[in-house]
């Protein structure tokens, strides 16, 4: 049996976007990506290994007790040379902030999918990165 | 150089071309009653070289104004030379220049030239011989003149200081940057040696409930500074009799100053200031110039002072401001956090629509996205309850920074006063448009309002006047039995005529208050403004002139304490 393909989501109100991760996963994607959730930076141990997995979302608002925000491991990715094609922001705030936020951090320019998300915008984005064979 | 001083400067060329002019006219009156005919060629080729030497040197300076001078002597020792006039019509002559000495164009008046010229002159006149009565008359004048140089040389100079101020005035330092004056202040003190003293800084102090002393400012930043208890004492003790110290010992950055001079002023209101020049000597024997240095410095200190305090003022303005301006700043970000709340709990209604969606046009069938969904559906009721509570926060009126229901007796007065500070932010007629009903007593009628609330409803209402206005405008204020009524009139551009009837409609409509809120437009938040302090309105269209009217309930009548 082949191993499960991994996805990390940096999310602390998982809760509300939990099913439509399982929803898009169960119907289109055959259940062949496991679910991995880490509501702040710290709670990923070693973020090295974070280029083990094959999607990492990241949300910009990370609880407050985390110790990075979205931005900051976006470039503790950067420093450690993660697959910016693995990548995807979520965000709550506005679409435009986000998109110059990135620019003046010198940030790459990452997809960003903003709140409030269902399993169709997933759907799109995964298909998307899939299809283009750009990681498999 | 300050306005005054420019003014003088040109007054007194215009007064020494008129004494020119005088001096020619009485020298030719002299030449043609006294003199002879046969030197008429060389006289008036010399009128043509004094007008010619004075036209070029007119407006010049320094070595070019004793030119005049010499210029006018020579003129006049001619017709002295040349003329059999009487000696005391001669006399009359040669002192006019003395005489005009005081509108001398020139910046330093050439004090012995002139002297010098005129004692000359009179040697001339007695056949170069010595007189006792024209040495004693020299003597007077040039005691007379040097009185005259003193005096006009310490208005100058006091004016000099002065023009200091005005150019602080004059440029855009900012706000709490009076310490700027002082480099001009010192350089001007220290580029006369009247004094016999050099200033090498100057420090400000503020004296607190007669019991501290603080720094202001000075000419040069200081880190630390220090007095000793007996100087400290000691200028608390000149600060409550208004008066001047010498030898005031103060260390600053660890250095003893011992040269100093303390002037209190005591002008500014609430404050007194003590003003300490510190310099590299100052000779307690010169105690005439001293007291001149103090007697022309405390005028302009008093004006430093005045600034200074309004500088304070306006700091106090400012903090206050931003005090406000915080309280709506954080709610802004409360609202704004809210919403961003809002829309991550949203994530499962969209998520569980477009799930059912897809469920049901599919017709699938697996229970395991059943479940999914069914997880979902179960999500929805909790986060609807959490999206409404925070909802409730930002609907929250009471929290709401613009919130202006509460009113209180607000005197006409004030409310004219709003007016006007707002009025002119786009105008300059308030006193030709505004009409108040002389049986309107404004010091002790009172309304019911909201301050913020009037500055709402009148900076929306003029800027609207500002935008489609086409230039007639009126402000009236009548009484009716039960109320006031402030109405606006303005003339209106062609473009909004065609919607106007519309715009009526809506505005005097009290059905639909609701929907017109929603509405981004001026007009309708004016509207808002007005309902929120309970306040009745209308508007009207009336030959071509649009109006809106404002019933102002009155308060207990009250003296204003405007």
């Amino acid at each position: 049996m082949q191993p499960k393909r991994k996805i990390a989501i940096f999310e602390n109100e998982y809760t509300a976007i939990e099913n439509a991760f399982r929803y898009v996963n169960s119907r289109y994607f055959d259940g062949q990506f496991s679910l991995e959730n880490y509501p702040s930076s710290q709670s990923f141990r070693d973020l090295v290994k974070v280029a083990d997995y094959d999607f990492i979302f990241v949300d910009i608002d990370l609880s407050s007790r985390s110790e990075m925000d979205g931005f900051s491991l976006l470039k503790e990715f950067e420093s450690n040379k993660v697959n910016e094609n693995k990548i995807i922001v979520l965000t709550g705030l506005n679409y435009d902030e986000v998109k110059s936020k990135l620019v003046s951090y010198k940030l790459k320019d990452y997809p960003i999918i903003t709140k409030p998300i269902s399993f169709e915008d997933l759907k799109k984005i995964l298909s998307k990165r899939i299809g283009a064979k750009a990681l498999f | 150089m300050s306005i005054l001083l420019k003014n003088d400067l040109i007054l007194r060329r215009v007064f020494s071309l008129i004494f020119r002019f005088l001096l020619l006219s009485y020298g030719m009156y002299l030449f043609i009653n006294f003199g002879t005919y046969d030197n008429i060629l060389v006289f008036f080729l010399l009128v043509v070289l004094y007008i010619s030497i004075y036209l070029f040197t007119r407006k010049k300076d320094r070595i070019w104004s004793i030119i005049r001078l010499v210029n006018d002597y020579l003129l006049i020792n001619y017709l002295i030379y040349s003329t059999d006039s009487p000696k005391h019509l001669l006399f009359s002559l040669l002192i006019l220049p003395i005489i005009n000495s005081p509108n001398h164009s020139g910046r330093n008046r050439s004090i012995v030239v002139i002297y010098i010229l005129m004692a000359l002159s009179i040697f001339h006149l007695n056949q170069f011989a010595w007189n006792f009565d024209s040495t004693a008359t020299v003597i007077v004048f040039v005691l007379i003149g040097i009185m005259d140089i003193f005096r006009s040389n310490y208005i100058y100079r006091t004016e000099q200081l002065n023009s200091k101020i005005e150019g602080y005035l004059n440029t855009d330092f900012g706000l709490n940057k009076s310490y700027h004056i002082y480099r001009g202040l010192m350089s001007n003190l220290n580029s006369t040696r009247f004094f016999g003293f050099n200033i090498d800084r100057v420090l400000c102090f503020r004296v607190l409930k007669n019991e501290r002393i603080v720094l202001v400012n000075s000419s040069k930043f200081v880190i630390n500074y220090s007095f000793s208890r007996d100087a400290y004492t000691n200028l608390l003790s000149i600060s409550s009799k208004n008066t001047t110290s010498y030898g005031i010992e103060i260390q600053i950055e660890n250095q003893a100053y011992v040269n100093t001079l303390a002037i209190v002023d005591r002008s500014a209101g609430d404050f007194t200031f003590i003003y300490l020049f510190v310099s590299d000597s100052l000779p307690n024997f010169r105690l005439l110039f001293n007291y001149l240095f103090v007697s022309q410095l405390k005028p302009v200190l008093r004006k430093i002072s005045k600034i200074i305090e309004l500088e304070n003022n306006l700091q106090k303005s400012k903090v206050e401001f931003i005090h406000q301006i915080i309280e709506k700043y954080y709610y802004v970000i409360n609202a704004e956090k809210a919403l961003h709340f809002i829309r991550n709990k949203l994530s499962p209604i969209k998520n569980y629509l477009d799930m059912m969606e897809d469920f049901e046009e599919n017709n699938l069938n697996d229970q395991d996205l059943r479940d999914i969904i069914d997880s979902e559906r179960r999500k929805l009721k909790v986060n609807f309850d959490l999206i409404n509570s925070k909802a409730n926060i930002i609907l929250d009126k009471g929290k709401n920074p613009f919130f202006i229901a509460r009113t209180a007796p607000f005197s006409i007065k004030s409310l004219l006063g709003t007016l006007r500070r707002i009025w002119n932010c786009y105008f300059d007629d308030f006193e030709q448009v505004v009409s108040v009903d002389s049986n309107i007593d404004i010091n002790t009628s009172t309304i019911y309002g909201n301050d913020d609330g009037f500055e709402l409803v009148f900076t929306d209402w003029i800027s609207n006047i500002d935008k489609y206005g086409t230039g007639k405008r009126s402000i009236t204020l009548k009484k009716t039995p039960n109320n006031f009524v402030l109405s606006f009139a303005n003339s209106v551009s062609k473009v909004l005529t065609g919607e106007i009837e519309q715009i009526i409609a809506d505005y005097n409509s009290k059905n639909k208050n609701e929907i017109l809120k929603r509405r981004r437009h001026g007009l309708f938040n004016v509207k808002l403004f007005l309902e929120e302090m309970s306040i009745n309105s209308d508007i009207r269209f009336e030959n071509e002139i649009f109006i809106l009217n404002l019933y102002l309930d009155a308060a207990q009548k009250k003296n204003s304490d405007f």
